[in-house]
């Protein structure tokens, strides 16, 4: 029996060492699941996607409610990943209320199948950290078909193909023995050595980058798997985070938070899965916020500077987010429909008309590219593009027409300037790298 | 369900806690539900033919065993007239799911000569799992009561668990009654030291299905598929190959069968013993398929006659139990060139064993000069390996039939052979461009190694796994831990490799 035991253990020593030397860890969610730990109360969680943690600074909201505030928030998070993630944090803390962000991608189509290969490298990241327990090991036999449970329970077996791959050794171990791995620090720098991301502590993503202008186009390709609608696996776990929530007394609230319009409009029609949330929010009387139909007279935020990429806001949008954000959520559910549009086209017609950007799509050797813009018809735009030979081409003169295409290899800048429909005046103007 | 699949690795565990939680008389009902289960994994609806063939040599036997008591007063005779019904039965059940498309491809050319049409009646159905192993079994059994050797099993269940007792029920080996239906009958009692030997069994057959056998597998059907592209000598590393991969597959998966039926109290017969270590094919076969052989042994080829009724009787039977052998492997005539090979070869030694001692007697009856006393040659070392690598290549040669399936194809293979003498393949790094690169071959001929030691000390009749239990308990750990984490690390499993089925679950 001795020698069972002391064979386990010696087995287990050995798979350590080899998710020592193979396995490519998430810094991020390694990070967060090792200050989570260390946490000693969380009274509010934000769980949810990235946008969780670059948007909401719990910081801010200490001090607005005098609680304690806890970004959950794990990149691409699958709601069953949110549901097992929940669970966790229900075991240790006793948690007032939950906000759980419904970031579109990782709930629609493809993706949002919680049993695709994709959910499940999504999963594995939580998995990989979390604190060995029986809701964590349920997680695992849920997340993966049979033929997978080898690869979910020893992480080092999804990187056998790099078995003798030194140079990929030797960069992890470098990189697993430097200090700021050690010391869980992530922190980014720029030329001057100045610091422009690092971790905050409570989940929180402190970024002053700011997304270029000329970086305006937004590959559309994962916004057309998603197709808008919710699979039944997914929706079943939020479901069942709902009602895990209502069994446990904890308030819950959904809200999707702000991402820049070139994401939003590239979708097909985001409005539908706006609908199949709220159907669900209703259905079990919850509060439900989509800060994407925000009116801008209450929240001015679509615009570049308050962005880091099309997806997440820089902490100056996340220092101008989060106090509304408290505002809304703390406030009463009635009252707070005068901050919100019905819908998403309506909200962008109640702008003022403006180009944003372009998304785009390969289609053989083409680059298929449309114009961002909250007009369907209304907006004329005329199209330069100047290759990095320095060649300059008309691509169109003023028209409605949105959509062109370009070479795949072909790059250079693009020149977007815009004008109201039989109007001469200059709207805007945009250069875009191709 | 095949042994080094995820669902294995629920299956047995859960398997062998329950049976040691439930009480000893109702085991043997677990394990008959656990090989149903297991069988219908497959195909739930082939679980009826089992269960037919399983209650027909159950009835037969009862039959049998009733009349040699009746006889016994003086009565009717009819045991025979049962046994043979209960073997057509079988036979044409097998011959009727594993041979119907393969006879009617004949009947139809037969038919052509004549100029008549061809019977388009096709069997398209998926050959059952294991046919060819349980019917056999099941047809020993009748035998053995129809011989008098042992008691018809009264305990219907007891008997459809020796019929497909899951480790042994889809590839072997083929047990006799008078082993395994007494120990189902009654499992001995479990010690740590069967657990250990069992689980030791289970890791070593992973370690030769998954680290060598499946990456022979990529090497192999890279160029046996395409082999026009892969002329000369790169046909021989890949014929040389298949002798490891089909050992290594087919080694492992019983070995893996010994180690789980071992855990469960009840030991398999060890159908291999270091069978590439053979001195000729005669021995080979002693060493190889060890169930299959003896099986065909008593109760086709001594039957027959086997060597009592002259040499030339003695050599037709050779043939035709080898021919028989062959086409119980595939429906295929490169089976039975296969199988007659085999039994051509054993033939040829005959004569010429016959030849060489009458020439000796010749030499010494009437050339003095030659001392009866002068060592003999066939002991020394250099001579033994002679022997070993012929009986390899002759071996070798013969699976080329084996690996390609269809005549044609194992005939176009050995052309390529001979086509080319491209020696440079073996140093300019063309190997490793077969689907394992360089260092993965390096893992590859490190496991044929290990695996030849292992062979080397089982064939000096050492029993190594008792070796490794005998020594201190670090060792054991050691030797635990380095097969779990070799098959984990460097087995061909997951989506990354295309697992391959156990070759012989087709027969």
């Amino acid at each position: 029996m001795i020698t069972v035991g002391a064979a386990v253990l010696v087995l287990f020593a050995v798979f350590r060492v080899f998710d020592f030397l193979y396995v490519k860890e998430d810094n991020w969610t390694r990070i967060l699941w090792h200050n989570y730990y260390k946490t000693e109360n969380i009274d509010n969680v934000f769980l949810g996607s990235s946008h969780v943690h670059c948007d909401i600074d719990p910081f801010i909201l200490d001090e607005m409610n005098g609680m304690d505030n806890f970004n959950m928030s794990i990149p691409f998070m699958r709601m069953n990943g949110a549901y097992y993630v929940l669970k966790e944090m229900t075991a240790d803390h006793d948690l007032k209320n939950v906000y759980l962000e419904l970031y579109y991608i990782p709930s629609t189509g493809e993706q949002g199948d919680v049993m695709s290969e994709i959910s499940l490298q999504w999963n594995w990241y939580i998995t990989d950290h979390m604190r060995p327990s029986l809701n964590k090991l349920q997680f695992m036999l849920s997340m993966s078909r049979r033929d997978k449970y080898l690869d979910t329970l020893f992480p080092f077996i999804r990187y056998r193909e790099h078995i003798f791959d030194t140079p990929y050794i030797s960069e992890l171990v470098q990189l697993k023995t430097s200090d700021d791995y050690r010391n869980y620090r992530l922190r980014y720098e720029n030329g001057n050595g100045e610091p422009t991301l690092w971790y905050r502590d409570k989940g929180y993503h402190y970024n002053l980058g700011v997304m270029p202008e000329y970086t305006l186009a937004y590959l559309q390709e994962i916004d057309l798997q998603t197709q808008g609608d919710i699979p039944s696996n997914t929706e079943g776990y939020l479901r069942k985070i709902i009602e895990y929530c209502k069994e446990k007394n904890i308030h819950i609230t959904l809200f999707i938070n702000p991402i820049y319009e070139t994401q939003i409009l590239s979708t097909i029609e985001y409005d539908a899965y706006h609908r199949q949330i709220l159907a669900i929010a209703d259905e079990y009387g919850l509060p439900f916020y989509d800060f994407n139909l925000c009116k801008s007279e209450y929240l001015d935020i679509m615009h570049r500077e308050n962005f880091a990429d099309a997806g997440h806001l820089n902490s100056v949008g996340a220092e101008m987010f989060t106090p509304f954000l408290w505002e809304v959520l703390s406030g009463d559910s009635e009252l707070n429909q005068k901050y919100f549009c019905q819908s998403y086209e309506e909200k962008i017609l109640l702008d003022a008309p403006e180009t944003y950007g372009l998304y785009y799509l390969y289609n053989d050797d083409m680059r298929e590219y449309t114009i961002v813009s909250n007009r369907e018809t209304e907006i004329e735009y005329k199209v330069i593009a100047v290759t990095e030979e320095g060649e300059e081409r008309m691509i169109q003169d003023f028209s409605v027409n949105k959509g062109f295409a370009l070479q795949k290899d072909e790059q250079g800048m693009l020149t977007i300037i815009s004008r109201m429909k039989g109007q001469t005046e200059q709207l805007g103007m945009l250069e875009i790298k191709y | 369900m095949l042994f080094n699949s995820t669902d294995y690795l629920i299956f047995f565990p859960v398997v062998f806690l329950v049976y040691y939680m439930i009480p000893k008389k109702v085991r043997y009902i677990w394990l008959l539900a656990a090989s149903y289960c297991f069988y219908m994994r497959w195909n739930p609806w082939y679980i009826l033919l089992l269960i037919g063939c399983t209650m027909t040599t159950y009835i037969a036997a009862r039959l049998i065993e009733r009349d040699h008591k009746v006889q016994e007063d003086g009565s009717v005779h009819c045991s025979r007239a049962v046994l043979i019904v209960c073997v057509l039965v079988l036979l044409s059940v097998l011959g009727y799911f594993k041979y119907y498309d393969f006879f009617l491809a004949y009947f139809n050319k037969f038919l052509a000569v004549f100029h008549i049409g061809p019977v388009n009646r096709r069997f398209s159905v998926l050959l059952p799992v294991g046919i060819s192993f349980y019917i056999l079994q099941a047809l020993g059994y009748v035998f053995d009561v129809y011989r008098g050797e042992v008691y018809a099993e009264k305990n219907f269940l007891k008997y459809a668990l020796f019929v497909s007792f899951f480790p042994q029920l889809v590839a072997g080996p083929i047990e006799r009654s008078r082993n395994l239906l007494t120990q189902l009958a009654k499992p001995a009692k479990i010690t740590w030291h069967d657990f250990g030997k069992g689980l030791l069994l289970i890791l070593y057959g992973l370690f030769c299905k998954m680290v060598i056998a499946d990456r022979i597998a990529i090497i192999v059907n890279r160029v046996y598929d395409d082999y026009t592209s892969y002329p000369g000598l790169y046909i021989a590393y890949a014929a040389v190959l298949f002798s490891f991969q089909i050992y290594c597959d087919f080694y492992g998966y019983s070995t893996i069968a010994r180690g789980s039926s071992l855990m469960l109290g009840i030991k398999l017969t060890d159908n291999f013993n270091a069978p590439y270590y053979s001195r000729s094919v005669k021995e080979f076969w002693r060493r190889w398929h060890i169930s299959l052989s003896s099986w065909f042994r008593d109760y086709l080829y001594i039957p027959l006659g086997g060597n009592r009724k002259g040499e030339l009787r003695k050599e037709g039977n050779l043939l035709f139990v080898f021919g028989v052998s062959g086409l119980w492997h595939g429906a295929s005539i490169s089976f039975v060139v296969w199988g007659f090979l085999n039994g051509l070869y054993q033939v040829i030694s005959d004569v010429f064993m016959r030849w060489k001692s009458r020439f000796k007697q010749i030499l010494n009856e009437r050339c003095s000069w030659v001392s009866a006393n002068e060592p003999h040659q066939s002991t020394t070392f250099s001579r033994q390996l002679l022997r070993t690598i012929m009986t390899f290549i002759l071996i070798t040669i013969t699976w080329i039939f084996f690996a390609a399936n269809q005549m044609k194809t194992a005939l176009k293979i050995i052309k390529q052979l001979f086509s080319v003498f491209n020696w440079e393949i073996f140093f300019d790094g063309s190997l490793y461009t077969l689907g394992v690169g360089r260092e993965y071959t390096h893992v590859l001929f490190c496991g044929i190694v290990i695996l030849m030691i292992v062979d080397y000390l089982k064939y000096k009749g050492k029993d190594v796994a008792e070796l490794v239990l005998r020594q201190g308990e670090w060792f054991k750990i050691l030797c635990f831990v380095t097969l779990i984490a070799v098959c984990m690390l460097l087995g061909c499993y997951g989506e990354i490799y295309d697992t391959q089925q156990f070759i012989y679950f087709q027969f």
